[in-house]
């Protein structure tokens, strides 16, 4: 007989329990809850000096002590002796940049308190809070004061939550002063509210703000820069709010924006702002076919690139075409707080008829910042060099050209010019023309490859810190000298077909290490061929749920820069024990094919499979090999049954519509020593180039159908929608009036049938140029789980392919690591991890590495973008380019040779008169008369006209920075 | 519950024929069993309560407020009463007396007033009374008393958290099409929390049976079994009766299912009036009650 037992607590008077009793309002459901909090008496003070609380420290798995975390020397200052730290919630939500300066603040103690007081407040905080106390050498240590028995205080009736917790901070802080005492290191409690620091200074409690705090430490001067600009705002909140007018109109209240939205007046949206002007910005809103246009300051009234804001639509006569000018980035580098209103860079606002207005709105409030730290230099205008040390307020310009300027305090103002630094915003008044920030961290002097690096990581949120300890733990014990077992009844041999003696080989760009794929073809005794496209089999190596596993899924994608890679997993999978190399056993995954004469797939088949892989080709070298008559050896046969089998599968491919869209890729030429960039090359593509490319998208969408027959649900898929129609309508027209050609654009196959005959026999490089274009009509492809949408949105429009996934890459991108453990689960080679099968979490790595796909792309293309103008420094170049934008008092050229685009401002035409321009809207073109004598002349810029420019790269003399600068040639 | 003739006869007579009037247990005719109860006693509930009847009947009640789709009136209060398996067969809700018995506390809760349980324009708290019958003796029980004193005193704890509408005025809207706001803050204090009101409309139960020329309140099975006719009378805190029902007409004995005069429906309807104040009275002293365990409300 079994016996039930429960401990009862025990109903004496010395309770050792409180409960807790609120209220709860989640998702319209208002819940009493009631916690019981027990409260213990064996928590250590984690300090290494403490004899007392040895005892009560806890023990991991095997038994043994975790050392304590406070130093027993703690840091000394003159004003308090060898003290540890206690800041209160308000230092960590202002300031905890500066908390975080790797070589300031040690010894830190977080209370519970101010870890659920930052928790509620910002959860992205209260993350950064918890790394801070796992990185070893900061020392800082969470103490659960709550539940301790001798700090834990309970509310006094009429009391407020926020004064409850300053008294528990206090107390807490009280506590260990005095058990610390024997030991002489005191406690300092950091608070920059003066009535919780009148208090804790009755208690006898050692007090400071941080800002008199800091000014004893050696770097006070850094540090002082990053106490954030709230602190000192609250601090003179009173002088502030009289007399200062607002530059802005004051944002609706919370209440009155719901209201508004409810009854339609206001519209809520994600504001985009124009990389081209960035007092221009659009908001997509449901009910209007375009984009409701923003513009000018007043109207962007504050909103920051990213936020979601409530707009408010103009009346129609207000209605405009989409961006007529280009803000010029060197207009108002004045620092006031009360500036002039900026009547120069608001349009005038003519009645305008035209037919393709777009609607204009103003932004009347703003329901969620999207504000992150951003990279940028300090504008050199903006430092009073006389001032020295004392504190000045100077500008940052970001790189990102959507952001505003973000106005900031520093001490160290000339130290910073020609630094790559990191600034946070911390608010912007209505009163103030700029945003306010501070000083987050320096990235290191400008233009030099590794803070310009570093920059472009933060930038775009790339994840490149080395790979913890956990992760590198999930790595093969052997190390570089993992073999494939020799011995085939090695269990790992079970369900893996021996390939050994297949032709296979590899081909990718020159200088690649993490070979992801390697191909073999040869014929069949009936005269088919089998084609065997074998995929490094990564998931051997990760298995799901393992740290290394989730540090692939949140880093989702390598990123190439153009002298860096950041990789997704550890380098001795990627580049070494994954990589199928040559002349070395691996294991692979491979998807044969049986096709006839015409690429018609006869069967396919999967299997995991161990392969050798025979040689290892950069794309120029099997080109070459198949070109050369002489080789006769089965590999080259092999390689040439690839190749014509490819052409046939492109045919296929073009005629059931796929695109073939152009966007400039440009390689970079390095110098072998000091890998410093020479030169600008066009990456050339060779057949080889398709003949992967073909297999890879082959095997790719038989994966694609493969998983998603055996997991209707939760199938990782990629999918590439149909673009509006809308998307087109300006090509369309600028096509029409430019050169009376017409773009269809219903389907794939209409649109890749029109491109093929819009052809200029004059310009070749039309055609082009209109690929180009016409790709950034396009929405991009992105990965999504296959229950999330309806079979015929599955389709991939750019491929023409109804289905399709990514499953060649598993190296280098997770969605493919994915796609792999699903493909295994489908042919019954292991059973399916439970991860792969929860849909929502599914949902949720898709989305993930969606995004880190789109911020590896836009790093890298950043990181071409850098390196070309640093290979044109110094030179002048005269290229051709093509108009492929106009302005009222510009347009944009795009130069071929240097993939590179830029914009040519018509007052640069001219350096003593300012030249007259009229701007034909209608035909998208500018007739610029030069007034210069003694050669009056008229030069008229079209759409598509090409042009000669002379690309140059000058020095900036605000940012000290090297920039681009394209002037036409005439 | 069937009585043999001798044991009716006995009853009848002890009551009828004596001065003052002998009950089986010993009562007087105007005294309710000994009860006691118990308040608070749900800590995930708005309020709650526990009410024990002589060793006969006990009862739980829990009242869990939540925000749910306004009605035309404003809030709502619903009542669901279920028995618990261990007392009779009888626990599914569309069973006789657990619906009979749900009907019965609804009727009590709708003299309540629910407009100010409105917050928004079309947000209301909705107010379950949710009742579990522990312990019953017999399902011809007098479960009612015990019900609605049960609900009169979990209402009495109960609180509902705060909501604050913002004070949306015309000028801050500063638009034609303008609609009071839906929004609305809740106070995640507890010790902000408010009492529910207009209480004093909520009545108590209590039982009279008219035995001959006797009036008994609170009868016993064997009692009613005797008895013309037993009301059940609602009674509020100022003495008004607010519900008058006829329960249990009766176990077969001879004098029972008889007319009674309108003087005797009014001497009735006096009595439990007057017990039933002294009731709601004596029960406010547990209210304040802090210690733990059952207080006597009436020994």
């Amino acid at each position: 007989m079994s016996t039930v037992s429960g401990l009862k607590r025990p109903q004496s008077s010395e309770k050792n329990h409180r409960d807790r009793v609120f209220v709860r309002a989640t998702r319209g459901k208002v819940q009493k809850v009631v916690r019981e909090q027990y409260l213990r008496n064996d928590i250590p003070c984690q300090s290494r000096a403490c004899p007392l609380c040895r005892s009560k420290l806890p023990k991991d798995s095997r038994g043994n002590v975790l050392e304590p975390i406070l130093s027993e020397k703690p840091m000394f200052l003159e004003k308090f002796g060898h003290h540890y730290l206690i800041p209160d919630s308000n230092i960590f939500y202002h300031c905890i940049d500066a908390l975080e300066h790797p070589n300031n603040f040690f010894d830190v103690i977080i209370l519970q308190t101010v870890f659920s007081e930052i928790s509620s407040k910002s959860i992205p905080l209260y993350n950064r809070m918890k790394r801070l106390c796992q990185e070893k050498t900061k020392r800082f240590t969470p103490f659960s004061n709550e539940f301790f028995v001798d700090t834990f205080v309970e509310r006094l009736d009429d009391e407020s939550a926020n004064d409850r917790n300053d008294r528990a901070i206090r107390n807490a802080a009280s506590w260990f002063a005095s058990h610390l005492a024997s030991l002489g290191i005191k406690i300092v409690l950091l608070t920059d509210d003066r009535e919780n620091a009148r208090l804790a200074a009755e208690q006898g409690i050692q007090v400071s703000t941080l800002k008199d705090y800091v000014q004893y430490l050696p770097d006070s001067e850094i540090l002082l820069d990053m106490v954030s600009a709230i602190a000192d705002a609250i601090a003179s909140k009173e002088q502030v709010e009289s007399g200062t007018k607002n530059v802005y109109e004051l944002h609706w209240s919370m209440s009155r924006l719901l209201a508004c939205i409810k009854n339609g007046e206001v519209h809520k949206g994600l504001i985009n702002i124009s990389t081209y002007n960035y007092l221009e910005g659009s908001v997509v809103v449901p009910g209007y076919n375009k984009p409701v246009l923003v513009s000018g300051r007043e109207n962007l009234n504050r909103a920051v690139q990213g936020d979601i804001v409530c707009i408010q639509i103009l009346p129609q006569d207000q209605w405009k075409t989409e961006a007529e000018e280009i803000a010029d980035d060197d207009e108002d580098v004045v620092v006031s707080t009360a500036a002039e209103p900026d009547s120069a860079r608001i349009n005038d606002l003519e009645l305008i008829t035209k037919r393709n207005a777009h609607p204009t709105a103003k932004v009347v409030g703003i329901l969620k910042r999207n504000w992150r730290p951003y990279v940028g230099h300090v504008d050199n205008a903006t430092i009073a060099q006389s001032k020295g040390g004392s504190q000045q307020t100077v500008l940052l310009t970001p790189m990102d050209r959507r952001v505003p300027k973000i106005r900031f305090r520093t001490r160290q103002a000339p130290r910073l010019v020609g630094r790559r630094i990191v600034v946070a915003i911390d608010l912007w008044d209505a009163s103030s023309r700029y945003p306010e920030g501070h000083f987050v961290r320096d990235l290191g002097e400008m233009e030099t490859k590794e803070a310009e690096t570093e920059a472009l990581l933060l930038e775009y949120d790339v994840q490149h810190r080395p790979f913890p300890k956990a992760v590198l733990d999930c790595l093969p014990e052997e190390g570089h000298n993992w073999k494939v077992p020799a011995d085939k009844t090695h269990p790992l041999w079970k369900n893996r077909k021996d390939f050994r003696d297949k032709l296979i080989c590899s081909i990718d760009p020159p200088g690649c290490q993490d070979i992801d794929d390697a191909l073999h073809a040869c014929v069949l005794p009936n005269g088919n061929y089998e084609v065997g496209v074998h995929i490094a089999d990564v998931t051997h190596f990760v298995k799901p749920n393992t740290s290394m596993d989730s540090e692939a899924a949140s880093r989702g994608t390598t990123v190439y820069l153009v002298d860096k890679r950041i990789d997704m997993l550890p380098m001795l999978l990627g580049t070494d024990l994954c990589s199928l190399r040559p002349y070395v056993e691996r294991f692979a995954f491979s998807c044969i094919w049986e096709m006839d004469e015409n690429a018609n797939i006869i069967k396919v088949h999967f299997t995991k499979s161990v392969i050798a892989s025979k040689e290892a080709f950069s794309y120029a070298d099997a080109q070459a090999r198949i070109d050369d008559q002489k080789m006769q050896d089965p590999l080259t046969q092999g390689m040439r049954v690839l190749l014509k089998l490819s052409k046939i599968l492109k045919q296929k491919r073009m005629d059931e519509g796929a695109l073939n869209l152009a966007s400039p890729e440009v390689r970079i030429q390095t110098d072998n020593e000091t890998s410093d960039p020479m030169d600008v090359e066009i990456k050339q593509l060779l057949e080889t180039n398709s003949l992967v490319e073909e297999f890879m998208l082959l095997a790719n969408i038989s994966v694609a159908q493969k998983i998603y027959d055996a997991f209707p649900q939760t199938a990782v898929l990629r999918r590439h929608a149909a673009p509006p129609l809308t998307n087109f309508d300006s090509l369309q027209d600028i096509l029409r009036v430019c050169k009376g050609m017409h773009l269809k654009c219903d389907t794939s196959k209409s649109l890749a049938k029109s491109l093929d005959e819009c052809v200029d026999p004059k310009e070749p490089y039309f055609n082009t140029l209109l690929r180009i274009l016409t790709t950034r009509c396009m929405l991009s492809a992105e990965y999504f789980c296959s229950g999330t949408f309806a079979p015929p949105d599955f389709r991939h429009y750019g491929l023409a392919s109804p289905i399709y996934t990514h499953f060649t890459s598993p190296i280098r991108r997770y969605a493919d690591v994915l796609a792999h453990r699903q493909l295994a689960a489908a042919i019954d080679y292991e059973t399916i991890n439970p991860s792969l099968s929860d849909k929502s979490r599914l949902i949720e790595i898709c989305n993930g590495i969606n995004y880190r796909h789109r911020m590896a792309q836009m790093a890298g293309r950043a990181s071409i973008e850098y390196y070309v103008g640093q290979a044109l420094k110094g030179g002048v170049a005269e290229e051709d380019a093509y108009v492929i934008k106009v302005f009222k008092n510009g347009f944009v050229v795009f130069i071929a040779r240097f993939g590179l685009e830029g914009i040519v401002y018509t007052k640069s035409l001219s350096s003593v008169l300012e030249p007259n321009v009229e701007y034909v809207e209608d035909e998208y073109k500018l007739n610029i008369e030069i007034r210069d004598q003694p050669k009056p002349q008229t030069v008229q810029i079209q759409m598509f006209q090409q042009v000669r420019v002379r690309v140059t790269t000058v020095r900036d003399e605000h940012s000290g920075k090297q920039k681009v600068q394209i002037t036409l040639v005439y | 519950m069937q009585l043999s003739l001798p044991e009716l006869s006995y009853t009848h007579k002890s009551i009828t024929e004596f001065e003052p009037a002998i009950r089986n247990d010993g009562r007087s005719i105007d005294q309710l069993r000994p009860l006691s109860g118990q308040v608070d006693v749900l800590p995930g509930t708005n309020g709650s309560a526990r009410v024990k009847w002589a060793s006969s009947v006990e009862i739980v009640i829990g009242v869990k407020a939540e925000v749910g789709d306004a009605t035309p009136e404003g809030g709502k209060y619903v009542a669901s009463v279920e028995i618990s398996p261990s007392v009779s067969i009888q626990n599914r809700e569309t069973d006789e007396i657990p619906s009979f018995l749900t009907s019965a506390l609804q009727d009590l809760l709708n003299a309540l007033a629910v407009d100010y349980l409105k917050f928004t324009p079309s947000k209301a708290w909705i107010i379950h009374v949710d009742a579990v019958v522990i312990l019953s003796s017999s399902p011809y029980e007098n479960i009612l008393s015990a019900l609605s004193l049960a609900a009169y005193l979990a209402l009495q704890t109960t609180r509902l958290p705060k909501i604050s509408t913002p004070n949306v005025t015309d000028i801050t809207i500063g638009s034609t099409k303008y609609e009071p706001s839906e929004e609305y803050d809740v106070d995640s204090e507890w010790e902000n929390a408010l009492p529910l009101q207009g209480l004093e409309l909520m009545s108590v139960i209590i039982l009279v049976s008219s035995i001959d020329q006797v009036i008994i309140v609170d009868p016993t099975i064997e009692e009613s079994s005797v008895a013309q006719v037993t009301y059940a009378i609602g009674v509020q805190a100022s003495g008004a009766i607010s519900y008058t029902r006829v329960v249990g007409t009766g176990g077969g004995y001879a004098s029972t299912g008889r007319a009674i005069t309108v003087e005797r429906y009014i001497e009735l309807l006096e009595t439990a009036s007057t017990v039933g104040t002294k009731l709601l009275n004596a029960s406010s002293d547990i209210l304040s009650f802090k210690g733990l365990g059952f207080f006597d409300i009436l020994p």
